[in-house]
């Protein structure tokens, strides 16, 4: 099973350093599951180094205009193998600043409850990103499961699939840096500023 | 969902059961009240048949019911009131509680192991390894069901009191039961009568309620006999009557109260009352206080009919309702009279009932076992007899109605829609939908037949004709759009399908679903749709459905019922977990919402139990949020519930993980969580004070100070630093104290430091050596510094702070004297405690707090922690941005009044250790004795103060300065010794100084120096006197650091205090020095704990820049001077003035130069300049020279020699000149020692190297120059006159020498080698320079010379060499006259001249002695010769061929050689 390999993060650094399906535990295992090599990160393949700049650029810019087009407020997790948040962020509209004060715990819990689903959809698709797994009042949950069983969670108020597929891939490729730093710990909260700047960036 | 007790065939079947009412006459009533009870009470128990019974169907099918129940419910005539209803429910819940100390029932779930029943929160995280098998082992384990009986009682009441409807028969009284007792006058009267009664209440319109199956009601008389008061033969009698009137099958006597009530109260009977009227009972005391209604309700069941005042209220309910929606059927305004009465008639015998209860008696207590059998009898009999015949029979003619009318009346029915109705069919929209739903038929009408007959079908079990009546129902309504009535025939359609045996059709759902929807959405029939909601999901749930049941179940929570939303969302939360592969997050989130739901519904235990159980899935994972407010709302609720420790630890929880939470909300959580703490602190005042846990204590740096606060400096005073928790912690220089003391110690002690020797620690911290007890000293203060962190945004006050401790008193001279007693924390004649009354701590600071003990008694102190009232100010939020000492400077800060007291432990751990083996590989620590301190006895306590201590020097500057010793405890003390790195920094004044202290204001302006006028004439001769170095203190010990203060017989006496000088020197170095005192002293008497004790002092000196002395000691060429003595130098001395600050220092006058040495003495001064003394203004320079000769030398005596250039000598050999003299001297040879002994060690082996040193020696000298000045300063415009000594050190002939020390030059940066240098072999060869001076030549010649070559041809000249041996050894000289020039052009300048005679003399000198040759040159020509041509050669006597090397020629000795 996927969840028996030894060393998830070692895929994901596979997954960055030979963007290739690389015939290592990767490729095995996504044999082995029956899930065809992700084509290179989200279709996204190629002379990385270079061009990945030039995307984040394209990215962002796309990003901000949706954000900024909309009055709708997200709340995004990524969520670690022991169902642990590793890194939270929100965005409430800009009219609504600290309004939501009180339900704020609410988020966690709505992200928190579609786990089960995400984890039950994620065998059934052979996407990474699992479209909307989940709804509860006016929240939508949308989800995206790395090769490494990471899953961001994303809930929103309004459905916007492109806008947030691009996000997950985005945060995926930072994601991956990030991990790829050996202080790094698997599955601990991420507190680095430079992860939060990136993220937070198109919004601001 | 939850497993339940029943199978989902039990729960459906007992959901629709037969009704059957009951009246009782009043005797009746009150033969069954005897046992507490009604008789509709009576029976219950005993209402589930057990055995089968047969029936006939139409069609004459044999049909076997199993397990049948029936209900037997007194009349009562108005309908439920929803509120009541609600009311009835919610106690129903609320008393349902899971019960304690079950067995924990743990279900395994993914990664969480989940505990469903009781409280203990517990989960684990296996990751995914074991998922598959903890998987696995879910659907085979026996032990995942999960109980919710609460639920159930629910659900059961609300069964039980769902509200006759009229689209459907299920809950309309099928029978009557007209109960009399036999002891009545005329039983058969009252028959009558209650058969009347029952008539009326069916027929006449006035009573709507309750409501009726068929008009013609089964009857079933029973006539009630108590054994123990009325005859048997009347009864038997009466019953015979009955029997011919009612026939067999119509009537029963039924025998109760056989038991004498007084006797064999001790014997156990069951009492099967108890299950169903436990419930009943609480919600019977509510009603007290359900207002009118619940008083008209008893007298109603009082009198079991009452007239006006049933209707009045119906009147009120309709006035009241009316206005409602007009499709709430079950509203009481519409269908008035429907109640099914069960609970409201119970109330009245329960009312008594709980009145005996409180007495003690039980339920049925005239009742015994065969009474028991009796009432099951006549149940059984009523059932067979009466009741299924009668069903039967109305099976049978329904259905025969139906058969008659299919062919006729159903076609024109039909046809009759068509004809008129049929236009409008195609309009119908939504709407119409809608309105056409709320059709009404009236209650004879034939559709309903078939749903009659389908309801009575399905009450007998036979579901297989139910369904299909059910079915056609169905399609009837659907056909004339009564939705109402369609829901409830598709609800039941589908119940019975599912309950048909053998299951020919599955479960049709979609049958559900329509139902419900058509009950909520269209007719807003909330109750409705939940019994659909709960009859389908127990079905799911049996399929295995459990996502299907869980939707369900999500779909009907809404905002009207929080208790309907609540159970269901559990119900749903619960279904999740049982899903196959269980959905742990789904069930906590929905647990969450049940408990919300729960806790708005009043809940609180439910509301309770669901956080907690939802705890365990979010505990311990960083969903801080979540987490907080779980713990939030369990504290909440714990603390209603009275649970005050699980609210405290669930508050706790919030406070201390690292929260995410904004300021305001910390606030608020903060004060619930003191309020809390308040209320169980008061609630068990006497109890241990509990552990606090704010704020945090970084108790690792905690520090203790032993010891008062130092005396601030007072005018001129200034008191020593000592060292105080001001300091930070510096290693270096607390390593430097460790070694000044060691020092101390060791020449106390005599040179050796005691084994047991430990540096005395004022100052524990987390860098100290905490590994032994510290010892502190009885009736001084012990300061604790606590260092508190307030990880909050808001800040937090502590009040009435101080330490907690314990002591153990211990008289230490004493041996035997082991006896220990604990005391307390308080009692303050041993401890006293000094408690900080406020103590604020701003949002998220870390702040110290200082804590003081004073010991009045030695012993052991242990010192536990802080105790403080812990508390936040008002406005918490406000004073945010506001500096925090603005409040200080109030004075009262503005506590809100919210605070409890508690307190910490201070636990520090020590370091770990790792110094065996074992050590290393497992983790260990260390004690930590910080806070355990040894109060030992008094010991002597000195203070020291300087007055008129500088903080500015020039280099070499003499500044006269006052130490005032004080001892400032009871204790005498003594044998007070001062040690300094720079011990030639200061001086107190040698032996010889005069003791007498001058006050220090006496001498303001005088010198530092001691003078003495001169006469003129001795200008530039030399002064002589002579001192050794031990009258100054120097040279004495071994270490010269170490200074004993001239104390007055070396005792200071408690209170007293002595003043005595002291002399400071600039360092030469200009900068800024920081040097450290340390005081040693004693105690008279020795104790075993404490030997000595120190005191510290770190003086800051800033010296600028002052003169820069160079000198160069020389030999003189005159080999002998006036006595005729052969060894006599040169001095010269450089004196610059290198001051660079123009404004202050005006000039600078050299005053006196004095030389001291054990062999040299200056002798006279060389003028050179005809200055009368020498003024240096700013970058000036000047030369001077001297003269110096060899004198006698005593051992061990310095003769000192003055050159005095003003009219005042300073007598160099006295304080303080001569105590710096010879302090820097010490250090100089210190430098050297510690040189020369790197030499010696590495050349040692060598044979040679004696002769080297001989060799040495003789260029060396041992003179030493002292430069006295004086400096003009101009401060504040007042001319100041400082005065100052340098001293230079000459060592070497012709080696310059410094007054200040030469700085090396930082060596560049090399590789670093890794192999060990090759030891570089001391020079076994003197250098030739060092041989060139150890013979010194000169030539004596004329410096011209006449001759006449005209007479003589050869000129012979006489010339004298004079050999002087410089060394201390004899020497072999070799004087070889052979010309040999190596340079042709001297010989060409010069020509050449030849010596005559012997030209190779040997000869020996011997040590000092000067030797003259007696040589002859002989010239030819006139010209100028050089004739230093001799090479002398030299060795040292005893070596043999070693060494020999030329002699450097010095001057070229001219001579002119005239013609005459």
């Amino acid at each position: 099973m996927r969840n028996h390999l030894a060393e998830p993060r070692l895929l994901e650094r596979a997954a960055l350093s030979c963007y290739q399906p690389p015939p290592t535990a990767l490729g095995r295992t996504l044999a082995r599951f029956g899930r065809p090599p992700p084509s290179p990160p989200l279709g996204r393949g190629g002379a990385i180094s270079l061009r990945r700049n030039r995307c984040r650029h394209e990215i962002t810019g796309d990003r901000s205009i949706i954000l900024k087009t909309m009055s709708a407020s997200f709340y995004f997790v990524i969520v670690g193998h022991h169902d642990n948040p590793v890194f939270e962020t929100e965005w409430l509209p800009p009219g609504k600043v600290e309004s939501k004060d009180d339900h704020r715990h609410l988020n966690q819990f709505i992200a928190h409850a579609a786990l089960d689903l995400v984890d039950e959809n994620m065998w059934l698709s052979n996407n990474m990103y699992l479209k909307t797994v989940d709804k509860f009042n006016e929240w939508f949950v949308s989800a995206f499961v790395t090769a490494g069983h990471m899953r961001f969670i994303m809930l929103h108020d309004v459905r916007q699939e492109d806008g947030i597929k691009n996000f997950f891939s985005d945060v995926y490729d930072l994601y991956i840096k990030f991990a790829m730093n050996p202080f790094y710990e698997p599955n601990s909260p991420i507190r680095s500023n430079a992860i939060n700047l990136n993220i937070l960036f198109p919004k601001f | 969902m939850a497993q339940c007790v029943q199978s989902v065939q039990e729960f459906l079947q007992d959901a629709f059961v037969p009704l059957v009412a009951a009246l009782c006459s009043d005797e009746a009533e009150r033969l069954t009240r005897r046992n507490g009870l009604s008789f509709a009470e009576l029976v219950k128990p005993f209402c589930r048949l057990t055995s089968e019974v047969h029936m006939r169907d139409p069609n004459n099918q044999l049909h076997i019911i199993k397990n049948l129940k029936i209900a037997v419910n007194n009349i009562i005539t108005h309908p439920p009131q929803p509120g009541a209803i609600r009311k009835l429910l919610n106690d129903v819940v609320s008393v349902s509680q899971p019960a304690e100390g079950l067995v924990a029932n743990v279900i395994t779930a993914g990664d969480y192991d989940l505990n469903i029943s009781d409280r203990s929160i517990k989960a684990s995280v296996p990751w995914y390894s074991n998922w598959k098998e903890t998987l696995m082992e879910l659907n085979t384990s026996t032990f995942y069901t999960a109980t919710t009986p609460w639920f159930e009682s629910y659900r059961e009441s609300f069964l039980q009191s769902m509200p006759a409807s009229d689209h459907e028969f299920l809950n309309h009284y099928v029978a009557c039961m007209l109960v009399v007792s036999s002891s009545e006058p005329e039983p058969v009267e009252q028959f009558l009568k209650l058969s009347q009664e029952q008539h009326r209440i069916q027929h006449s319109s006035d009573y709507l309620y309750p409501k009726w199956f068929i008009p013609n009601t089964l009857k079933y008389y029973v006539l009630l006999h108590d054994v123990s008061a009325g005859e048997e033969q009347r009864a038997d009698s009466i019953y015979e009557e009955m029997k011919q009137r009612y026939g067999t099958q119509g009537c029963y006597l039924l025998k109760i109260n056989s038991r004498v009530s007084n006797r064999g109260v001790d014997e156990q009977i069951p009492d099967p009352w108890s299950q169903y009227l436990q419930k009943n009972s609480i919600q019977n005391q509510e009603s007290y206080e359900d207002g009118p209604y619940t008083v008209i309700s008893n007298k109603s069941a009082d009198h079991l009919i009452s007239d006006g005042l049933d209707i009045d209220i119906r009147v009120d309910g309709l006035s009241n309702n009316f206005k409602a929606h007009p499709l709430q059927l079950d509203h009481p305004s519409d269908t008035s009279g429907t109640l099914d009465g069960t609970d409201f008639i119970k109330t009245t015998p329960s009312l008594h009932e709980s009145k005996k209860s409180s007495s003690g008696t039980p339920h049925g207590a005239c009742l015994t076992l065969t009474d028991h059998d009796r009432i099951r009898q006549f149940i059984q009999e009523f059932t067979f007899r009466g009741l299924l015949p009668h069903i039967e029979k109305t099976i049978r003619q329904l259905n025969d109605q139906l058969i008659s009318r299919k062919g006729l009346s159903r076609s024109l029915f039909s046809a009759t829609k068509k004809w008129f109705g049929g236009g409008k069919v195609p309009e119908k929209s939504i709407n119409e939908l809608k309105n056409t739903s709320g059709l009404l038929y009236p209650p004879e009408a034939p559709e309903l037949q078939i749903r009659k007959m389908a309801d009575l079908c399905f009450l007998v079990q036979h579901y297989e004709l139910a369904y299909s009546c059910y079915h056609t129902a169905k399609k009837d309504f659907l056909n004339d759009q009564a939705m109402f009535y369609a829901a409830g025939a598709l609800e039941m359609a589908a119940v019975s399908a599912f309950l048909q045996p053998g299951a020919p059709r599955p479960y049709p759902a979609h049958y559900m679903d329509t139902a419900i929807q058509t009950y909520r959405d269209i007719c807003k029939n909330m109750v409705l749709a939940e019994r659909c909601v709960l009859l389908s999901a127990e079905i799911l749930k049996s399929q295995s459905k459990y996502s299907e049941a869980a939707a369900l179940l999500i779909r009907l929570t809404s905002e009207d019922s929080d208790l309907r939303s609540a159970l269901l969302l559990e119900q749903a939360a619960h279904c999740f977990i049982n899903m196959k592969s269980p959905m742990v997050r789904k069930f906590a989130f929905h647990m969450i919402l049940a408990g919300h739901r729960f806790s708005k519904a009043g809940q609180k235990k439910h509301a309770l139990r669901c956080y907690c159980q939802a705890m365990q899935v979010y505990k311990g994972k960083g969903w801080s949020l979540a987490e907080d407010h779980i713990n939030f709302t369990i504290g909440r609720q714990s603390f209603t519930l009275r649970q005050l420790d699980n609210a405290v630890s669930a508050f706790r929880h919030i406070l201390i993980n690292d929260s995410k939470q904004p300021a305001a909300q910390q606030g608020a959580f903060l004060r619930e969580y003191l309020y809390v703490y308040k209320n169980v602190t008061q609630l068990s005042p006497d109890g241990p004070l509990p552990q606090l846990p704010l704020p945090y204590i970084n108790s690792s740096a905690t520090r203790v100070f032993f010891g008062h606060n130092r005396r601030p400096a007072e005018g001129e005073k200034q008191a020593a630093t000592h060292i105080s928790l001001d300091q930070e912690y510096d290693s270096e220089s607390s390593q430097q104290w460790k070694e000044l003391e060691e020092q101390v110690v060791a020449v106390a002690n005599k040179g050796i430091i005691p084994s047991n020797f430990q540096p005395t620690q004022y100052c524990l911290n987390s860098y100290s050596d905490n590994s032994r007890f510290p010892l502190a000293v009885v009736e001084e203060p012990i300061t604790v510094e606590v260092a508190f962190r307030n990880p909050l945004k808001v800040p937090l006050l502590l009040t009435d702070l101080s330490l907690l401790w314990k002591f153990q008193p211990k008289d230490f001279n004493v041996k035997h004297n082991e006896e220990t007693k604990e005391l307390g924390v308080c009692g303050s004649d041993v401890i006293g405690a000094e408690v900080i009354a406020e103590f604020l701590i701003n949002s998220e600071e870390t702040k110290m707090a200082r804590l003081k003990l004073f010991p009045h008694q030695t012993g052991e102190l242990h010192i536990l922690g802080v105790v403080y009232n812990l508390g936040t100010i008002q406005g918490s939020t406000a004073l945010d941005g506001l500096d925090p000492s603005i409040g200080m400077q109030t004075g009262k800060l503005v506590s809100n009044g919210l605070s409890v007291r508690g307190r910490q432990d201070l636990e520090i751990q020590g370091p770990r250790l790792n110094n065996t083996k074992e050590e290393k590989t497992s983790i260990k620590y260390g004690p930590d004795r910080r806070l355990d301190p040894i109060i030992t006895e008094e010991m002597p306590l000195l203070e020291v103060f300087f007055i008129n201590f500088p903080t500015g020097l020039l280099c070499g500057e003499i500044r006269k300065a006052y130490v005032e010793f004080v001892n400032v405890s009871k204790c005498p003390l003594t044998a007070l010794k001062v040690v300094s790195k720079h011990p030639e920094f200061f001086t107190f004044g040698g032996n010889t100084a005069i003791l007498t202290p001058l006050s220090p204001s006496a001498s303001e302006n005088c010198s530092a120096y001691k003078t003495v006028v001169t006469d003129s004439t001795s200008l530039h001769t030399a002064l002589l006197s002579s001192a050794s170095s031990g009258d100054f203190g120097v040279g004495t010990g071994s270490q010269p650091e170490v200074i004993h203060v001239p104390l007055l017989d070396s005792v200071l006496l408690p209170g007293a205090s002595v003043q005595l000088p002291m002399w400071l020197r600039g360092p030469d170095e200009e900068g800024v020095h920081e040097i450290n005192f340390l005081f040693y002293y004693e105690s008279i008497r020795k104790h075993s704990k404490m030997c000595h004790r120190v005191l510290r002092h770190t003086a800051v000196i800033c010296t600028s820049r002052s003169l820069n002395v160079r000198a160069t000691v020389s030999r003189s060429n005159a080999l002998e001077d006036e006595e005729g003595r052969g060894d006599n130098m040169l001095v010269f001395v450089d004196v610059e003035n290198i001051n660079t600050s123009e404004t202050g220092v005006k000039e600078f006058h050299v005053v006196q130069v004095s030389s001291n040495s054990k062999h040299w003495k200056l002798q006279k001064s060389v003028k050179v300049s005809e200055d009368k003394d020498t003024k240096l203004a700013s970058r000036e320079r000047a030369k001077l020279c001297f003269k110096a000769v060899r004198c006698k030398s005593f051992d061990e005596t310095y003769t000192f020699a003055d050159i005095v250039f003003g009219n005042e000598q300073i007598i160099s050999s006295a304080s303080p000149c001569a105590d710096f003299f010879f302090r820097s001297l010490s250090s100089q040879l210190k430098r050297a020692h510690v040189q020369s002994n790197t030499h010696a060690s590495q050349a040692a082996a060598k044979q040679s190297f004696e002769a080297v040193r001989l060799i040495q020696k003789c260029s060396e000298v041992d003179l030493n120059i002292v430069v006295l000045w004086k400096a003009y300063v101009v401060e504040d415009s007042k001319q100041l006159i400082l005065e100052g000594q340098h001293h230079v050190a000459l060592h070497t002939i012709g080696k310059e020498a410094f007054s200040f020390p030469q700085k090396l030059e930082q060596p560049e940066m090399v590789l670093l080698k890794f192999f060990r240098p090759e030891n570089t072999p001391a020079p076994t060869r003197p250098t030739p320079e060092q041989l060139s001076n150890l013979i010194k030549t000169s030539l004596r010649y004329p410096e011209s010379f006449n001759h006449s070559f005209h007479q003589k041809s050869l000129c012979l000249v006489p010339v004298t060499l004079l050999l002087s041996n410089c060394s201390q050894a004899d020497v072999d000289v070799i004087i070889d006259l052979r010309h040999k020039t190596t340079s042709p052009e001297a010989l060409e300048v010069h020509g050449s001249f030849t010596w005559l005679g012997q030209t190779q003399y040997k000869l020996q000198l011997k040590s000092q002695e000067v030797y003259s040759l007696q040589l002859k040159a002989c010239f030819v020509h006139t010209g100028v010769y050089n004739l230093g041509t001799p090479r002398v050669f030299a060795k040292l006597a005893d070596q043999v061929t070693l060494f020999e090397t030329s002699q450097q020629n010095s001057m070229p000795a001219l001579i002119i050689i005239n013609n005459i």
